[in-house]
């Protein structure tokens, strides 16, 4: 289960009216789900989506990739170091 | 020019016996994060120390912390009592330590360490376990975002 259905359940379980009132624990619920997915993308500083998709690449391609990666940052450097120098 | 793959596979082509460990391991594991250096366990005993520089030397390796970035294949003159080194070669930045922060020596990282195929070579790599410990123990920001990305990738992990 997903740190998110955790804590849903955890609402359901601690918020469940004791009346069958339906729309008030509907409209509860939705406050919670709400307040539980606001504070799981806050605390969550990572990409899940690219984490997932280096995953499935076989270690060299994860590597090739983490080369082409470093290779971009590189390059950005020295850019930065031209154009500090002409401002210069 | 600088190639983190082209220095890890030099070291692997010699069968010299470390184990990858820091971000290179984390990026191996499947982390988004770029490092600019390779980081190694390895036991540095004077012999070994030795074999490195034969390995090394066609790609000047220098002492990077060092005012004049001096030659590692002259100092030390001493191997006896070699704990880290922080090399600068053409292919990029290596260093080389005896112990690993949050897990301890050589001999302890190697035990739990893993092997991965890699360039045709068996590779050993700290267990993830063991990074996230390591990378805990440092505890920088950039460290705790890696220990973030590596918890998310064992539960991803079938």
């Amino acid at each position: 289960m997903t740190p998110l259905g955790i804590l849903l359940k955890a609402g359901m379980t601690e918020f469940r009216p004791r009346d069958n009132s339906n729309y008030e624990y509907l409209v509860l619920m939705a406050k919670v789900g709400l307040l539980c997915y606001t504070v799981t993308m806050q605390i969550s500083n990572i990409d899940q989506h690219l984490l997932a998709s280096n995953i499935n690449l076989s270690p060299e391609e994860r590597l090739t990739q983490h080369q082409n990666a470093l290779d971009l940052l590189v390059e950005i450097d020295k850019a930065k170091e031209q154009l500090n120098a002409k401002s210069k | 020019m600088q190639n983190l793959n082209n220095l890890l596979k030099l070291l692997l082509e010699n069968n010299i016996e470390f184990v990858l460990v820091g971000g290179f391991a984390s990026a191996l594991y499947g982390s988004t994060m770029v490092t600019r250096d390779i980081d190694v366990c390895y036991a540095c005993t004077s012999e070994n120390i030795q074999n490195l520089r034969t390995i090394l030397k066609d790609i000047n390796p220098v002492h990077r912390q060092t005012p004049n970035k001096l030659s590692f294949i002259e100092i030390p003159k001493d191997t006896n009592n070699v704990n880290n080194l922080y090399l600068e070669t053409d292919l990029g930045v290596l260093d080389i330590l005896s112990k690993i922060t949050g897990v301890g020596d050589f001999e302890k990282v190697k035990s739990n360490a893993i092997d991965i195929k890699l360039f045709g070579h068996t590779c050993k790599v700290i267990s993830i376990d063991d990074l996230i410990n390591a990378k805990k123990a440092i505890g920088r920001n950039k460290d705790l975002l890696v220990v973030e990305e590596l918890e998310e990738i064992k539960k991803m992990k079938p």
